[in-house]
């Protein structure tokens, strides 16, 4: 663990914070930003970000293409030249290297392709099937590729073909009451991502390092934290756990209490306890309401909970404050 | 380049320089942290706060008259400068921010209808003239954000308020264009004005949304649709950042230039400002190394394909060709990066191979 601070990475933002301030020279400041984005810097940031970026476009493309449904082509035009997508995508990432940047780019494409060719075979042959059978199978079929890739941008996209998937069939064809149908797809989908987030957790530690990104850890963390928040705050509100509302209430408590001792004492994540407090900010705010405006809600009793309000929040922002402060010198190689 | 150290010996400052730098690393090591998202939540947080604030004036009818509205807005907002300058206090200061917010909202209410013959014109030229006031003189860069953004916005409703107005929306986006790109360009900007650069970048990529967005609103204004050469502006500007930020005019003498100004020029005509505005805040946020801005980026440019596949100005099938051509046109650019690195390489190899005479 670093003692001093000169032991620490650089920091760009901090060299023009500080040269905006006029607490360094022009030319320090030109010397250092000379040597913090060089030439090969630029050209190493360029590569990566042309890549992702026009692999994305390129697969936004031949979606919109295939969405429109060009009379021009046949059906087997069609389905061959989005199968022709998929396989060559899939070959390509083996010939450049599966483990190379261009490789993993070449199975995301290849992934995203199983999801059309599905959607070009629903339009050719209208089976009349639900379409969360397209999301579902989509997931299914490409999660060998997911698991032998080892890239957490893919698992994001399982993750979100898949989540699509539960909410269109609990939407559609559960057997569950409507009024638990929404609840429900919350509580489904916070359960999966929170069981990503626990599985990247202990693999991180195992030295997973593909998964090391703390992008990852925050896309998770929000993913649950959303979907519990909104029954939490309606249970607040209403103090009434229907519908099925009580397990993801429950599941909202759990995340936020054991989130916040792991991020606070074990992982010392700021930003995670950032989201699990304005998550725990906004519960608390909609039950303050449920205090002040159940006998009346006057003029006054609304300045009240304003003030109150400004109070809880203004709280929240200087809690996290100090909290970063604190957690800042338990890494410096202070008390833990 | 590791660590501080590493950074600061292999610059070769001169020992002044080397000691300021030292200096500033232990006093960053010893403040609290304080990252660009912790100050968007306070300014989230005092936009709620000012919201829920608004009703307690209700009591002294203040809402009544616009003399009281005014009077009330000044008085707030000159109480929310004191409590800012003054107060250290966490709360005091969020309570500083939600009065200051609140006394601009009343004042702007109060002299856009001071004859109670409002118009947007109107509205949008108080709140212009009350955030250039107020902008310097409450220190707090959420406040000096929102408000700045809250301007933009009233700028875009009055221009949707009538189709005569809307022919303005391509001179604002091109405006906008320049002052995003001039004020990220500009390395030396006074710390005062960051809040307007984060403001002019949000208002940027908010406008570009809404203009893809507004021909879903048939019912409302069918003509109101943007020009296509509003894109040919934006793609100036990503030249001009790209080459400021990569050595200048002497950037222009580089091959791979000419292939970014190539690829920018075609997403240019291609009459779309999404894609070149979100690579424009993407090379930014590099520049500056701004992680709130490049994920701001990549929302936006998610956000543009999710509201560009529903907008019915342009078929589907060119906006396939368009959003999968400007892809290639990416990987191509990235190709030729990678060919030159490469030659570059095998240079260097082949002068160190050849015997000096």
């Amino acid at each position: 663990m670093p003692t001093s601070p000169l032991d620490r990475p650089p920091s760009l933002g901090l060299i023009q914070e500080w040269y905006q301030r006029g607490l360094i020279t022009a030319d320090t400041h030109r010397a250092l930003l000379a040597q913090l984005r060089s030439v090969p810097v630029w050209r190493q940031w360029a590569s990566w970000n042309l890549l992702g970026l026009g692999t994305t476009l390129v697969l936004a493309g031949v979606i919109f293409f295939f969405a429109y449904n060009w009379q021009g082509m046949t059906r087997l035009e069609r389905l061959a030249v989005a199968q022709v997508g998929l396989f060559g995508a899939a070959i390509m990432s083996r010939i450049v290297g599966s483990r190379t940047l261009p490789g993993h780019m070449l199975m995301v494409a290849a992934c995203v392709m199983i999801g059309v060719v599905l959607a070009v075979f629903g339009q050719a042959y209208q089976t009349g099937a639900d379409t969360y059978g397209l999301f579902t199978g989509w997931a299914a079929l490409m999660l060998v590729w997911v698991v032998a890739q080892c890239y957490a941008p893919l698992w994001i996209l399982w993750l979100s073909v898949l989540t699509t998937g539960i909410w269109l069939y609990i939407i559609d064809v559960s057997p569950w009451p409507e009024q638990e149908q929404f609840w429900t797809a919350l509580r489904g989908t916070a359960l999966l991502h929170l069981l990503a987030l626990v599985v990247r957790e202990r693999l991180l530690k195992r030295g997973a390092d593909w998964l090391s990104g703390t992008w990852l850890r925050m896309w998770l963390l929000l993913a649950v934290l959303g979907n519990v928040t909104v029954p939490a705050v309606v249970w607040a509100y209403e103090w009434e756990l229907d519908h099925g509302k009580g397990p993801a209430v429950a599941l909202w408590a759990l995340t936020c209490g054991v989130g916040f001792y792991v991020y606070r004492y074990h992982l010392h994540s700021l930003g995670a306890l950032g989201l699990i407090l304005c998550s725990a900010c906004a519960v608390l705010l909609s039950l303050l309401a449920k205090v002040f405006f159940t006998n009346d809600a006057d003029l006054g009793t609304g300045t009240a909970y304003g003030l109150v309000a400004t109070g809880v929040l203004g709280a929240m922002v200087a809690w996290l404050q100090a909290l970063g402060q604190q957690m800042n010198k338990e890494q410096q190689g202070g008390q833990p | 380049m590791s660590t501080w150290a590493q950074l600061i010996q292999s610059v070769g400052l001169n020992a002044e320089q080397v000691e300021s730098v030292q200096k500033q690393v232990a006093v960053v090591a010893g403040a609290p942290p304080d990252p660009a998202w912790l100050k968007a939540l306070a300014a989230v947080a005092g936009w709620v706060a000012c919201l829920l604030l608004a009703p307690f004036f209700s009591l002294f009818d203040v809402y009544e008259s616009q003399t009281s509205m005014g009077v009330f807005g000044g008085l707030l907002l000159v109480l929310g400068v004191v409590l800012m300058r003054s107060g250290k206090v966490m709360f005091v200061h969020h309570l500083a921010l939600a009065f200051s917010l609140l006394g601009s909202g009343m004042l702007v209410a109060a002299f856009a209808d001071f004859d109670g013959d409002m118009s947007f014109g109107r509205l949008v030229l108080v709140q212009l003239v009350i955030s250039v006031i107020a902008y310097p003189l409450v220190p707090s860069a959420a406040y000096r954000f929102l408000v700045s953004v809250n301007t933009a916005f009233l700028v875009v409703c009055w221009m949707v308020t009538s189709e005569r107005h809307y022919y303005w929306m391509p001179a604002w986006l091109v405006v906008l264009g320049a002052v995003t790109g001039l004020l990220w360009d500009w390395r030396a900007r006074p710390v005062a004005l960051n809040a307007l650069a984060y403001a002019c970048a949000f208002a940027l990529a908010g406008t570009v949304l809404f203009d893809v967005l507004i021909d879903q609103f048939r019912w409302w204004k069918v003509d109101m649709v943007s020009p296509q050469w509003v894109s040919l502006p934006h793609a100036a500007v990503f030249i001009v950042v790209v080459a400021s930020f990569t050595g200048g005019v002497a950037a222009f003498r580089k091959p791979w230039m000419w292939g970014a100004c190539l690829v920018a020029a075609l997403m240019g005509l291609s009459g779309e400002s999404g894609m070149i505005i979100a690579l424009l805040l993407l090379v930014i946020s590099f520049a500056w190394d701004d992680r709130l801005l490049a994920v701001f980026a990549y929302l936006f440019l998610g956000g543009f394909l999710f509201f560009y596949y529903y907008s019915l100005e342009v078929p589907l099938v060119a906006k396939s060709w368009i959003v999968g051509g400007t892809g290639l046109g990416l990987l191509a650019l990235r190709a030729v990066l990678t060919l030159l690195a490469l030659r570059a390489v095998l240079t260097l190899l082949d002068r160190k191979a050849t015997p000096q005479p």
